[in-house]
């Protein structure tokens, strides 16, 4: 009788275990779907619109000399020799900028026949690339190189300019007008 | 008299039942809700093309070049911590975008730097934004590259988004 009574016991216990445990999947239940419905109204409260940029760098090369003029002045001789002594300047800053590769800087005199010999080179050359050429002799107009192998940077560099006579060039002034370019290497 | 009787009681029926049709009525809950509302858009052109093609000898930093041909408008009836984002589909790995909304109803940010703005880190580009609408907004993008970076072509997807 005492062992019918603990058995009907356990088996309440049973039940109650059970209805709490369903209690609690229902309360889980509820739960997730405020958060859920929550969640959902924060989603909403946002609107958007888009627009389309097309972004473009163009190949862009620029250059410039800081002594728009200067003059050369060869007055002087050499004891030894007799012969005139070079008139030199280096004060000129060339500064220069691409966006390109393989580039490099050339110059060229508009005197297709000078009489005085004029020479030049890069000095002190900084920045990201670029490398000072032979030096640029001067004895036509055509087209030498200055600077090469210049990619993707900006820099600046002195500019020496010689100019040298011989005793039969004899005396007088010519003007020349030099032209740097940044081109294609 | 007992017809008199029979008549006066009807004519009091007749009466309570005439008060009584006059006297009908019915009521109506009716609830009104507003929900939150936020609403933009941009207008202009659908696709922006902004190119780079100028520079200062000795520089690296390429002349930047601005674009302000459209505009946007908000709608929001929600409170004054409403915000307008903007982002990116992806980061740019070369040159910098930046945009600059101006605003009435809120503050403006000023020029934004979003070069890196995607998704999931939007920069704000407008606070504080009072409720109602204004329209006829002006958005300006500036774009900007180094000669360091070369030559490019990218197409960016700008979002902007109106939040609390």
């Amino acid at each position: 009788m005492a062992g019918l009574a603990l058995q009907n016991e356990i088996r309440g216990m049973e039940v109650m275990k059970r209805v709490r445990l369903h209690t609690a999947w229902e309360m889980w239940g509820a739960a997730a779907l405020v958060l859920l419905t929550l969640s959902s109204a924060v989603a909403q409260e946002q609107a958007n619109t888009s627009q389309i940029l097309t972004l473009q760098v163009v190949e862009t090369n620029r250059i410039d000399i800081s002594q728009k003029s200067l003059t050369l002045v060869i007055n002087q001789a050499s004891l030894e020799s007799g012969s005139p002594v070079e008139a030199v300047n280096e004060d000129g800053m060339l500064v220069w900028l691409t966006n390109g590769e393989n580039k490099k800087v050339t110059v060229a005199s508009n005197n297709p026949s000078p009489r005085f010999l004029v020479k030049m080179r890069a000095l002190d050359i900084t920045g990201g690339s670029g490398s000072a050429a032979a030096d640029a002799i001067l004895n036509d107009n055509t087209t030498k190189d200055l600077i090469t192998g210049i990619s993707k940077s900006f820099g600046r560099s002195k500019v020496h300019m010689a100019a040298s006579a011989t005793v039969s060039n004899g005396v007088g002034t010519e003007t020349y007008t030099i032209t740097y370019t940044i081109t294609g290497g | 008299m007992k017809k008199s009787i029979l008549i006066l009681s009807a004519a009091f029926m007749s009466l309570a039942i005439v008060q009584s049709a006059s006297a009908q009525t019915a009521t109506q809950a009716v609830s009104l809700t507003v929900s939150k509302v936020y609403r933009i858009a941009i207008t202009g052109a659908a696709t922006i093309n902004m190119t780079v093609n100028a520079g200062v000898a000795g520089t690296d930093a390429l002349t930047p070049v601005t674009d302000a041909t459209t505009t946007y408008a908000i709608t929001q009836n929600n409170s004054a911590a409403t915000k307008v984002t903007a982002n990116l589909d992806a980061t740019m790995p070369k040159g910098h975008l930046k945009i600059a909304l101006v605003s009435g109803l809120g503050t403006t940010a000023g020029t934004v730097d979003i070069t890196s703005a995607t998704s999931g880190s939007a920069l704000n580009v407008v606070s504080g934004i009072a409720m109602g609408a204004e329209a006829g907004k002006s958005i300006t993008y500036t774009f900007s590259a180094n000669a360091s970076e070369g030559l490019f072509v990218a197409s960016k997807t700008v979002t902007l988004t109106v939040i609390d």
